[in-house]
């Protein structure tokens, strides 16, 4: 009994590499036989429809309401010790470098993460995904490379959409609750902006959107049973991008910052 | 013709298959059968190369499946047909775009022979009017038409039938081994069926393998496994349990 608490952090680091090899494998078939490629074309902008223009509307939701709170809460931190024009620069920062991608990626978890591994999932238990093999289709350039290289494009434009939204939520609240002008708003967002800061949250959402895209078709790809299997890799993509979201963002602003 | 030599699977501690050995001639149409869970399926997607043996090899028109690159693999399924236990339809697609997917990718074919292919191949199985419906708008016995529509649409060598008349009613599953049998002798197409039920074995088989324990317990004709003495054998072909046999010995 003992010993099998002991043991129980290398077992599960055993397993965690050994998922993790077996999902380096996965992606690399991608990469077997890039002349067949453009046979999956087409799919690949479906995939762009639905994993991209489909998600627009809860992104702008999401990243207005955190423009607004972003905007809100950085004149109650500084209360009236520096000029109120200083909300502008938080809000643009803030939603730039961070809330835009980050908050967008975990919005998408969920509303692509989950989907494609239950969809995946659900194409594997029901022998859809040998089919598509019996036919001669490589599966993995079927299902997968059009939904990954889809949330890569995609992602950034949607980061885009989303920093223009934080921003226009974070000015609306600015004017509307707080005593800053429109003016003061946008000046505090000129001073401190770097248009290397547009660019930082766009590199962040490319890998967002590889990492959790990638992950929601290694899961769905190797879902076992029946519905619980499905139901069980669409809910292990959700943690696992959560938490590779957050561990990424620190990593690559050590890396660009 | 196709050649299975001692292919042997384990999945985690389980043996599913212990060393399975036959072969089947062009034109032939083969039965296997063995109870659930004996590894029918299993076997029959090694025929397919999903599935790799751990030990042993098979052998489709000369090639060995394990020698092949994943390109010349492809080449090889795309002379295979098969119907899988579950119909397998893609359910983001309509009855017609299954249809049209396969045969888009397996033959030459333009759009307006494509239309009448599709025409001719659901008219086959009887589902003509279904063209237009989801997977999901289908019955049980329905998909599996389809499935089957779906696996001769692009006019295979080989047919494998995971359990096509499994689930069906009687009236229907006898329109499907009647199916079965016309693409066998009529279409000289090479076939391998697996199932449970002894009709469907009576009804088509040129010859019969039962699968037991991991192995191939049973090779040989409709007659001799009818009149097999086997208690094992006589068990599955009367659907008794062996005591219920042994007792009725007595
Ligand atoms: N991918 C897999 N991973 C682990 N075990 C598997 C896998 N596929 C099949 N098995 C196991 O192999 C055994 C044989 O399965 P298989 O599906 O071939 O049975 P079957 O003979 O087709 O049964 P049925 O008539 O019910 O369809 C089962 O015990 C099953 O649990
Ligand atoms: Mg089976």
């Amino acid at each position: 009994m003992l010993i099998q608490i002991l043991l129980y952090p290398f077992n599960f680091l055993n397993k965690v590499f050994t998922i993790f090899g077996e999902y380096v494998l996965l992606m690399t078939k991608m990469f077997h036989s890039p002349r067949e490629w453009k046979d999956y074309i087409s799919l690949t902008f479906d995939q762009m429809m639905v994993i991209g223009t489909k998600s627009i509307p809860i992104v702008i939701i999401t990243s207005i309401f955190s423009g607004m709170v972003t905007s809100v809460q950085s004149a109650y931190q500084f209360e009236s010790w520096t000029p109120t024009w200083f909300v502008g620069s938080i809000v643009g920062e803030s939603i730039l470098l961070e809330l835009a991608p980050v908050i967008s990626a975990l919005v998408l978890t969920g509303r692509v993460g989950a989907t494609i591994a239950a969809e995946i999932g659900t194409m594997r238990v029901t022998e859809q995904i040998d089919a598509i093999e019996s036919l001669s289709f490589n599966p993995v350039l079927y299902l997968i490379f059009p939904r990954v290289v889809a949330g890569m494009c995609m992602f950034p434009i949607l980061v885009v959409i989303a920093s223009f939204f934080g921003i226009f939520g974070g000015w609306f609240a600015a004017i509307m609750t707080l005593d800053v002008t429109t003016y003061d708003f946008f000046k505090g967002f000129k001073t401190w902006f770097h248009p290397f800061d547009a660019f930082f949250g766009i590199i962040k959402s490319f890998f967002f959107g590889f990492t959790i895209t990638s992950i929601a078709c290694f899961q769905g790809y190797n879902a076992k049973g029946g519905a619980q299997g499905v139901g069980e890799a669409a809910t292990v993509t959700v943690v696992t991008s959560c938490v590779m979201i957050v561990v990424l963002d620190y990593i690559i602003s050590e890396i660009l910052i | 013709m196709i050649n299975v030599s001692n292919i042997h699977k384990t999945f985690k501690d389980k043996d599913v298959l212990r060393g399975v050995d036959f072969s089947i001639q062009s034109g032939e149409c083969v039965v296997v059968i063995g109870k659930s869970g004996s590894g029918k399926s299993v076997l029959l997607k090694h025929l397919l190369g999903l599935i790799s043996p751990d030990k042993g090899s098979i052998e489709i028109d000369g090639l060995k499946l394990d020698e092949l690159t994943y390109r010349e693999l492809q080449r090889v399924r795309s002379k295979i047909g098969m119907v899988f236990q579950s119909g397998a339809l893609f359910d983001s697609m309509n009855v017609y775009e299954n249809l049209k997917i396969a045969i888009d990718r397996l033959t030459n074919l333009k759009q307006n022979q494509i239309d009448d292919r599709i025409e001719q191949c659901l008219d086959e199985v009887g589902m003509k009017e279904t063209k237009l419906f989801m997977p999901s708008e289908l019955s049980g016995g329905m998909k599996k038409r389809v499935g089957i529509a779906r696996a001769i649409s692009f006019k295979p060598d080989y047919l494998f039938y995971d359990e096509p008349t499994t689930g069906l009613d009687p009236i229907m599953s006898d329109t499907i081994n009647k199916l079965i049998y016309k693409f066998n002798k009529k279409n000289k197409i090479t076939t391998l069926v697996i199932t449970h039920s002894m009709k469907t074995v009576f009804e088509i088989a040129d010859r019969v393998l039962m699968l037991y324990d991991g192995k191939i317990y049973f090779n040989g004709s409709v007659n001799d496994i009818k009149n097999s003495k086997d208690i094992i054998i006589s068990s599955f072909v009367n659907g008794k349990e062996i005591l219920d046999l042994g007792y009725e010995k007595q």
